[in-house]
């Protein structure tokens, strides 16, 4: 493609107005990092900088106390993202395939269904009487990945995803004599891996960041997700700082993570899914669908 | 031009409807199955707000107790303040997200494959930070004492605010957070619908000479339209729910600051954190809900009138 | 197409991993519960057959608790004492400890309570999973027969003042862990500075006496601010100080003077002139440096910028022996000094800061109370549940004190919340007399004038919703001195009357006349 020179002046201010919005995001995170890096009464004391403020371990090293747990958490929430999103992302794109496909009767109803589940839900009490009473999947790894595996916001995110495949391909499937399912699976699946890429990136973030079902359902140490093992080290200060005079119990918090910790929880949450992301990039190459089409 | 191109596609009219059809059944029944398992089933609880729980005779044997449990909310003096700002900010997030978030994607479609990828990763890592850590990252840039923010100003000869006493600041406060936290996730949609768009259009278009940015306009621009009409369908449906815990944490819980920061959801938690009385909470969740249903469904009405494809259902 | 293979085999791969997942751990707990009274039942066969009475069946037991989350080795710990149990009192249970941690247990027991699930025991207070509110659910048993019929030693170990405040409309619904009742409010101050301005601590009566000090300080000091306040406020910390008590929550409006010997209750912010008093005195030392300009959006009580230096001076709600370590290490190590800003003074609010009730939909709550009776009486129960077993979760040093290891799998450090407090082992570094000091404290404090009485709120409770909502809003600035009181308390007043204050006022008075003329 030929670019003028104004094209040109244009795409360098819009490279460097995109370098001011790269660092408006990520300049907070070195403070975040400096601050995990500090020693914390320094830290209190002069405040945050972009450089460690008296370079210090120790809160890396209250929160790693106990390594076994850790590391445990981090099986549990690493198993549980990638089955979560294996089955979720299938269920999703096929659900939201049905729904896109206006020719089928049901589809606005199918898609209703979803919105209204959206919107209303019966309230926590009644979902966690169906949880621990009925579907019995209190303290197993089955609740952590049962409330995400279909939810509103992916199928109707994925529904748009998948509302602009050409309707030529499926009715060349159709004349070939390919039932439905195989021409999801064979043909829908494959031209619309950015779609499945992003959302399946949504899910497995959805599933990292989760501690409200630990919480909720799961009572053994053992199957703690790493999220809510550390939402536990981080709010349980918090709560005890404000709440305890309320009673006369006086626990001793001075020895307890404040500042520099919520930092280094907060790096150590991150940290993998930052790795984990530019793997998922490689799925968003351009004009896929001409390929398949073509072929 | 561009409607010259394009494909019919699924999502297109004037298709064969309203047929039965087996195999997309099938195809839909592991979605059915959860949707209904667990979002459905536990619908029976939308009685709580209408109940007076008691423990030992269970939800459905409490008494009922008419709109008793909605009375604490509608009755109080800033339920309106709350209201307005709750719909208030959620409009200027939603339609300053969605501009953002779009000129990013286009930006990024524009770039080269290694740009992209550098651009994108620093734009997501917000995204991850939760709002308690990013409570401390923006108390430390407006700390009056050590703030990095109020030491510029101070260099530069300029009064510093007490940004944590002064309402004014925080609607822009907050709107910046919610860019800075949401910008990487919306851009990411609309960079990937982009990238899924077939390129036999913009080569079309290259051949009839549209420059940079008519091409920007004539095709990329209306091949988002409709997953961006969905996105603030679906937003609009939120509008009375606020972030919670940005609304909580950001404002370091500043009375002061609650004319402009206080929103339905903390609000509600502060007027219920003693008490704990799931019928009044659930009785705040079911009002949020309905308004947010009818709202959708009057938009969903409006943008059916115009466009039948953009249409939710 | 091989990508989708993979997705496809993963997927079912996970889906039969979970299946396994959920069924290993499910039969592993039914397996488990079952092994564990089958060893108990096995190893303590040979001594009870001496006994000759039949244990019965295995009664499980379950115990919701607080704390820092699960432990890791609890299992060990509940089986160790179901041998105990067994053994020594011919009890056959299986203890099933569910410990969560403070932040969650609120939200979690309401799933608990409002779902109906069966459980036995659970950990209530006045400030966390609120002991009033589950009561007025209907989420706990009445204990007044229980504690008479299965739980006589218990029923026994405490006076009957303290079972007095733990009274709802009549009714004992929790059984208090035995420990420090009373309050007394207190200033620490860094012993370094008391030393080189010559403070005299024995004429400082109030708070109002330190400005002096802190201004010399202040002087000296330009970045120290000396009194420190933080996000938490500082009501809780000094109403004994400024002359009242709290009948449903420190800042709701409806309070009874400690020093008065009538039964009028005062709204707070309108009718207690030292409370205002306390207002001003805070605006004046914002403005002079005296408190951070930003101190009510301090988080963590300021414990990191005392620990800095950045402040010399603290207040706390409730003096206690062996307080003066947890104070010397908020200070970073360094030397402190106490002040009493306050009498010792019992009332209900500090009787119910530890309780544990038995639930309503528990099947044998007779066992339960049993339990519970043997936790507050038995000192090896008790230590079994406070350390865990000795030489695996904890070793005693030379003075028989408890060495605990967080990376020995069981350190809950709840002794507080399971039971009685005078019957536990020591830990290292807490001085021989302790409970001794504790003990002398609970019986020679001032008792209050409405000790037992308890508010039941339930006729007023959206004009708590709205009071509550504006409390926030107001009362924060107010007491770190961040807006002038002279403006913003009769704004504050205006809207809380506006919120519905007199209407909880006037309830209030109504349900103490009543109690009065039936207790007094």
């Amino acid at each position: 493609m030929i670019q003028s020179r104004k094209e040109k002046i244009a795409s360098n201010i819009i490279t460097l107005i995109f370098i001011i919005l790269a660092l408006f995001c990520v300049v907070p995170i070195f403070y975040i990092l400096a601050a995990s890096l500090s020693d914390e009464i320094t830290l209190s004391r002069e405040g945050y900088s972009l450089l460690p403020r008296g370079f210090s371990l120790e809160a890396f090293r209250f929160v790693l106390e106990s390594p076994k747990a850790i590391l445990n958490a981090y099986a549990v929430t690493i198993f549980v993202t990638i089955v979560g999103t294996v089955v979720s992302l299938l269920f999703t794109a096929m659900f939201a395939y049905v729904i896109a496909r206006k020719d089928f009767s049901l589809s606005r109803i199918f898609s209703f269904m979803v919105f209204f589940s959206m919107l209303f839900n019966g309230g926590l009490v009644p979902t966690y009487i169906m949880m621990t009473q009925y579907y019995n999947v209190k303290d197993t790894v089955l609740a952590l990945i049962i409330p995400y595996i279909i939810m509103p916001w992916h199928v109707f995110l994925m529904k748009g995803f998948l509302a602009d495949i050409p309707v030529s391909l499926i009715e060349a499937a159709k004349i070939d004599g390919a039932s439905e399912i195989k021409t999801f699976f064979k043909i829908v699946l494959p031209i619309t891996k950015p779609a499945l890429a992003t959302v399946g990136l949504f899910i497995a973030f959805t599933y990292w960041n989760d501690w409200y079902q630990s919480m909720l359902y799961i009572d053994k140490a053992l199957l703690n997700s790493l999220q809510f093992y550390l939402y536990r080290i981080m709010n349980n200060i918090q709560y005890l700082s404000s709440s305890m005079m309320a009673g006369n119990i006086s626990i001793d918090t001075s020895s307890m993570p404040s500042e520099t910790a919520r930092m280094v929880l907060c790096v150590l949450a991150a940290g993998p899914m930052l790795v984990i992301f530019p793997f998922f990039q490689k799925y968003f190459v351009k004009g896929l669908t001409v390929g398949a089409v073509k072929g | 031009m561009a409607s010259k191109i394009k494909k019919p596609v699924l999502a297109s009219k004037g298709r064969k409807k309203n047929r039965m059809n087996w195999g997309l059944f099938l195809l839909a029944i592991p979605g059915l199955f959860f949707l209904v398992g667990y979002y459905y089933i536990p619908l029976f609880g939308l009685i709580i707000p209408f109940k007076k729980m008691d423990v030992a005779k269970g939800i459905f044997r409490s008494d009922w107790c008419g709109f008793d449990n909605f009375k604490f909310f509608f009755q109080s003096p800033d339920v309106w303040t709350v209201t307005r700002n709750t719909i208030g900010l959620n409009v200027l997030f939603i339609v300053i997200t969605l501009t953002v978030s779009v000129l990013v994607a286009l930006g990024l479609y524009e770039m080269s494959k290694k740009k992209v990828k550098l651009f994108q990763t620093c734009f997501f890592v917000p995204y991850f930070i939760s709002w308690v850590v990013a409570s401390y990252i923006v108390y430390a840039l407006l700390s009056p004492d050590l703030g990095v923010i109020p030491n510029i100003l101070e260099k530069l000869g300029m009064s510093v605010p007490n940004f944590y006493n002064e309402p004014k600041y925080w609607t822009a406060i907050l709107i910046l957070s919610y860019i800075w936290k949401h910008v990487g996730y919306n851009a990411l949609i609309f960079y990937a619908t982009l990238v899924g768009m077939d390129s036999a259009l913009h080569e079309a278009a290259a051949i009839d000479g549209a420059s940079k940015f008519q091409r920007i306009k004539y095709i990329c621009l209306p091949y988002l339209m409709p997953i961006i009409v969905l996105m603030g369908v679906l937003m609009i449906g939120k509008i009375f729910y606020a972030d919670f815990g940005m609304f909580y944490f950001l404002p370091r819980n500043s009375g002061t600051l609650y004319p402009v920061t206080d929103v339905i959801d903390t609000y509600v938690f502060r007027m219920l954190r003693v008490m704990g009385n799931i019928g009044m909470s659930s009785a705040v969740g079911l009002y949020q809900s309905a308004v947010g249903f009818i709202l959708v469904l009057i938009t969903n009405m409006i943008v059916k009138k115009r466009n039948e494809d953009y249409a939710l259902f | 197409m091989k990508l989708l293979k993979k997705v496809a085999v993963l997927g079912l791969a996970g889906v039969l991993a979970a299946s396994t997942m959920i069924g290993c751990s499910k039969s592993s707990t039914e397996n488990g519960g079952n092994k564990e009274t089958n060893v108990t039942n096995g190893t303590s066969s040979g001594d009870t057959s001496s006994k000759e009475t039949d244990p019965g069946e295995t009664i499980p037991i379950r115990w919701y608790l607080a704390g820092s989350g699960p432990q890791a080795d609890v299992e060990a710990v509940q089986k160790e004492i179901d041998k105990y149990l067994l053994d020594t009192y011919n009890m056959n249970i299986d203890l099933q400890i569910i410990a969560s941690d403070y932040a969650s247990y609120t939200q979690k027991m309401q799933m608990v309570i409002s779902s109906g699930e069966e459980y036995d025991i659970c950990w209530t207070a006045s400030w966390n999973n609120n002991y009033y509110d589950n009561v007025n659910k209907n989420a706990f048993m009445e204990l007044d027969e229980l504690l008479v019929s299965d739980a006589p030693e218990l029923l026994e170990s405490m006076d009957t003042s303290i079972w007095e405040g733990t009274r709802v409309n009549g009714k004992i619904y929790g059984v208090p862990s035995q420990q420090i009742f009373p309050k007394q409010n207190y200033i620490v101050i860094d012993k370094a500075y008391v030393d080189k301005y010559k403070l005299d601590t024995n004429k400082v009566k109030k708070l109002s006496d330190l400005e002096d000090f802190f201004l010399q300080v202040k002087a000296d000091n330009p970045d120290i601010y000396p009194f420190a306040a933080s996000s938490n406020g500082l009501m809780g910390k000094l109403n004994l100080a400024i002359g009242y008590e709290p009948i449903a929550g420190v800042k709701l409006p409806g309070v009874i003077a400690t020093d008065g010997t009538d039964y009028k209750v005062l709204n707070q912010y309108t009718d207690l002139p030292s409370l205002k008093e306390f207002y001003d005195l805070m605006y004046k030392w914002q403005k002079e440096g005296l408190v951070r300009q930003d101190a009510a959006t301090v988080s963590d009580n300021a414990v990191p910028d005392i620990k800095a230096g950045k402040h010399i001076a603290a207040v706390n709600a409730t003096f206690k022996p062996g307080i003066e370590a947890t104070e010397q290490s908020n200070f970073g190590g360094r030397e402190v000094v106490f002040i009493m800003l306050s009498d010792s003074y019992m009332a209900t609010d500090s009787l119910v800061s530890s309780l544990n009730a038995i639930s309503r939909t528990s099947k044998h709550p007779e066992v339960a109370m049993k339990f519970l009776n043997l936790v507050n009486t038995d000192k090896t129960l008790y230590n079994l549940l406070c350390f865990g077993v000795e030489g695996v979760h904890y070793t005693l040093n030379d003075e028989g004190k408890v060495i605990s290891d967080n990376n020995k799998g069981y350190n809950p450090n709840i002794d507080w919340m399971l039971g009685n407090q005078f019957n536990g082992l020591l830990r290292e570094g807490q001085a021989d007399d302790v409970w001794e000091e504790t003990k002398e404290i609970n019986a020679s404090a001032t008792k209050s004038r409405v000790l037992g009485f308890a508010f039941d709120s339930t006729k007023v409770t959206n004009e708590i919703a709205a009071v509550n909502a504006a409390i926030d809003q107001y009362a924060l600035p107010l007491e770190t001195g961040a807006v002038d009181p002279d403006t913003v308390l009769s704004e504050f007043t205006d809207k809380l009357k506006a919120a519905g204050s007199d209407k909880i006022i006037a309830e209030m008075q109504t349900q103490l006349d009543a109690w009065v003329a039936a207790n007094k």
